[in-house]
C-alpha cells in the first residue's frame, strides 16, 4: 500500500516541482534536499496532494508534512 | 498556464509591495496582486497605504518597464446586517483605490488592471480564499483561486501579444433560432417568447452586442438564400437585420469552400474568425479542414449560448475605439468592391470611377491610439514589422527629427477611416530613413500605396531631403511587399547599409512613382 502510494506521490511531485527525471531515494527527501523544493513549492505540493487524494491537511498535520516519509504515512492513515 | 507561457518566471516576496515596487528590474512582464485584506486597517492607514501603492506604481511605470499587469481583490468578509444601512469606510477607500488604478491605467499604456472581484465572486469566495493557508504560510488563495489567478494573467498576457478574432460566422437552422426553415417552414421555426426561443433571440441579441464592439457578423448556412431572408424580414421575432450581416454565404457548398471565400473578401487571415455552428458534424468537418478556424465547441444546450457568446475570450479586447463602430460598413463596403472589381477588367479606370479620395496629415495626439493599432496588428503591407506600443508612438511624435504621416481614405462604398503609417527619421546628409510604412490590408488593390508613397515622397522633397532610404524585412506575411516594390520600380542597393539587415532600397524624393493627379477620379 505505502509503495502504491510513494509512486503516486512521485508523480505528483516531480509534475509540481518541475523535474525532467525520477530521483533516487525519494522516499528518503526532505524540503530543502533540493533546490525547487522550497517553501513556496511545498505549499503547491501539498495543496495538489489533498486535490488528487481529496483530502484536506489540517493545519498541525501541514507543520509536519515537510518529508515524503512523513506524507507518505498521512496520506495513507487518511486515504484507509 | 501561466508557466507554458513564461520561460523564467521569479517571485518577490510576500507583503513587501512598496519595496517590491522600488526594486523592478528589468522583466518582460510584472505582475503585482494585492489583497485589500492586507490593507484593511483604519481609514487614515488605509488612505496612506493605497497613496504609497498608486505614488511608486507610478514611478515604475514612468520608467516604461514593459507590460504590468496589477491584480487586485477589495474582497471583505462583511455582514450583511453591517452593510444594511451604510456603506463601511474600508469599502469605500477600496472603490477609491479602484478609481485611481484605472485612471493610472488610461495615462500609462503599459498598464492593465486585474480586477479580481468578478472571477472571484463568479466561483464564490469561500472557495477562492483558504483561511488555513493563510496561517500555514502567508497565503489567502486555495489551489482554485490560484487557478483563476493563473487563468486571468494568462488572458490579459495572451490579449497583449495577440490580435483578437474579427468574425463571428453564424449558421442558421437551429442557431439563429429553433428548427429548419427549409422544412418547418417561417410560423414553426421557434424563435422568441419564452423558453428555448428566448434563448435563440438572446443569442442574436449578444451576437449584436458584439457587432457594436467592432466584431463582423457573417452568415454561413446550408439552405436557399430565399428561406433565410424571408425569416430576416417577415419573423417578427427576428432580432438580428439582414443589414448587420457583413458577409452572408447561404448555398449547399462544403461550409470550408465558403469561408475560404468569406475570408478573400474580407481580406483577412482565417485565424480571425469565429464559427459557431450547432451541428457537430459541420464543426468537426471544418476543423479537420480549416485549422486555423476558431471553432466554438457549441453546448448542446441553447439556454447557455448567450451568455457563453458574451463571455468568448477570442474577441475580448482591452479598448473600444470609434473606428471599430464604423467597421461593419467598412467591410460590407469591401465586400462590394471586391466583387465589382472582379467583373470589372480595366483597374485603372474602375479606380477612379469609384471617386476614392484619400487623405494624408501629420499624426496628432488625438490618431496615436489608431496609429499604435495599425502598429500593432498589421501584417501584409507592413514593410519592417516594427512594433509600437502607445508610449513608444508617442516617443516618436516627441522627436523633432521624425515625420510620422497618417492617411484616411474614403470612396463610394464608404468611409475606411485611418488605413495606413508612415514613420520617417530623418538622417544625416538631406537623406531620410522610412522607418515604418503599412497599411491595412482590407484597402488593399486601390493603389492607396503607391499614392501614400508619392505623397511622402513630394513631402520630402519640399522639405529639401534628397533621398528617402527604405528597408523591407521579408516574412512569412508581408510578401505583397515585393510586388508592391516591383510597380514602384524602386532600386535595391547593392551594397550593404549601415545598421539595415533586411533588403535596402533609396529613391530620390524628386522620383514619380506614379502620376498622383491620374490616380482617382
Amino acid at each position: 500500500m505505502v509503495d502504491v502510494i510513494n509512486k503516486k506521490i512521485e508523480k505528483i511531485f516531480i509534475d509540481v516541482m518541475g523535474l525532467s527525471e525520477e530521483l533516487k531515494n525519494f522516499s528518503d527527501l526532505k524540503m530543502g534536499d533540493i533546490e525547487q523544493w522550497d517553501s513556496l513549492a511545498n505549499m503547491n505540493f501539498l495543496m495538489e496532494l489533498e486535490n488528487k487524494y481529496n483530502i484536506r491537511f489540517s493545519i498541525d498535520e501541514m507543520s509536519q508534512l515537510s518529508s515524503i516519509s512523513n506524507i507518505t504515512k498521512t496520506i495513507s492513515k487518511k486515504t484507509d | 498556464m501561466i508557466s507554458s507561457i513564461a520561460s523564467k518566471l521569479s517571485f518577490a516576496e510576500y507583503g513587501k509591495i512598496i519595496p517590491t515596487l522600488e526594486n523592478i528590474n528589468d522583466y518582460d512582464v510584472n505582475v503585482l496582486i494585492v489583497f485589500h485584506q492586507d490593507i484593511q486597517n483604519n481609514k487614515s492607514v488605509e488612505n496612506k497605504r493605497y497613496a504609497a501603492i498608486i505614488s511608486q506604481l507610478q514611478e515604475v511605470l514612468k520608467k516604461n518597464k514593459g507590460p504590468f499587469i496589477f491584480g487586485y481583490s477589495s474582497y471583505l468578509n462583511n455582514q450583511v446586517t453591517r452593510l444594511a444601512k451604510n456603506i463601511p469606510s474600508s469599502i469605500s477607500s477600496a472603490q477609491n483605490f479602484k478609481n485611481k488604478l484605472y485612471s493610472l491605467a488610461t495615462k500609462y499604456p503599459d498598464l492593465h488592471i486585474m480586477d479580481l472581484d468578478s472571477p472571484f465572486s463568479e466561483l464564490g469566495y469561500s472557495k477562492i480564499f483558504d483561511i488555513r493557508n493563510w496561517y500555514f504560510s502567508h497565503m489567502r488563495l486555495s489551489l482554485i483561486g490560484l487557478n483563476v489567478i493563473d487563468n486571468a494573467i494568462a488572458l490579459i498576457l495572451h490579449r497583449i501579444y495577440n490580435p483578437h478574432a474579427k468574425v463571428l460566422v453564424l449558421d442558421c437552422d437551429n442557431t439563429l433560432w429553433g428548427g429548419i426553415i427549409g422544412e418547418d417552414g417561417l410560423s414553426n421555426i421557434i424563435l422568441g417568447s419564452d423558453g428555448i426561443g428566448k434563448a435563440h433571440s438572446d443569442f442574436q441579441t449578444s451576437a449584436i452586442k458584439l457587432l457594436k464592439s467592432g466584431v463582423l457578423l457573417s452568415l454561413c448556412s446550408k439552405n436557399n438564400e430565399k428561406d433565410v431572408w424571408d425569416v430576416f424580414k417577415n419573423h417578427p421575432q427576428m432580432v438580428l437585420k439582414k443589414n448587420q450581416i457583413t458577409n452572408a454565404k447561404i448555398n449547399w457548398n462544403e461550409k470550408y469552400l465558403n469561408l475560404i471565400e468569406m475570408g478573400r473578401e474580407l481580406s483577412l487571415g482565417l485565424d480571425s474568425f469565429v464559427f459557431w455552428d450547432d451541428d457537430p458534424v459541420e464543426r468537426a468537418k471544418i476543423k479537420n479542414k480549416l485549422p486555423e478556424i476558431n471553432v466554438i465547441d457549441v453546448p448542446s444546450d441553447v439556454t447557455l449560448w448567450p451568455k457563453k457568446l458574451d463571455e468568448l475570450n477570442l474577441f475580448a479586447k482591452f479598448y473600444i475605439q470609434s473606428d471599430d463602430r464604423k467597421k461593419l460598413t467598412q467591410y460590407k463596403s469591401k465586400v462590394k468592391f471586391e466583387r465589382k472589381k472582379r467583373l470589372s477588367n480595366d483597374i485603372q479606370s474602375f479606380l477612379k470611377t469609384i471617386k476614392l479620395k484619400p487623405q494624408i496629415k501629420l499624426l496628432d495626439k488625438t490618431s496615436v491610439a489608431r496609429a499604435t493599432q495599425l502598429s500593432q496588428k498589421t501584417n501584409q503591407f507592413n514593410f519592417r514589422t516594427q512594433r509600437y506600443n502607445e508610449s513608444q508612438i508617442i516617443g516618436l511624435l516627441n522627436k523633432k527629427n521624425n515625420n510620422i504621416y497618417i492617411c484616411s481614405a474614403k470612396d463610394i462604398f464608404g468611409d475606411y477611416g485611418q488605413i495606413a503609417l508612415a514613420v520617417v527619421k530623418k538622417i544625416e546628409n538631406q537623406q531620410a530613413f522610412l522607418d515604418t510604412f503599412l497599411m491595412s490590408c482590407r484597402i488593399l488593390g486601390r493603389d492607396i500605396e503607391l499614392w501614400f508613397l508619392q505623397s511622402i515622397l513630394d513631402k520630402l522633397n519640399n522639405q529639401s531631403i534628397e533621398k528617402l532610404v527604405i528597408e523591407y524585412i521579408p516574412n512569412a506575411q508581408n510578401i505583397v511587399i515585393s510586388d508592391f516594390i516591383k510597380k514602384c520600380k524602386i532600386k535595391k542597393i547593392v551594397s550593404t547599409y549601415k545598421g539595415l539587415n533586411g533588403k535596402v532600397f533609396e529613391i530620390n524624393t524628386n522620383t514619380k512613382i506614379t502620376k498622383i493627379e491620374n490616380l482617382y477620379g
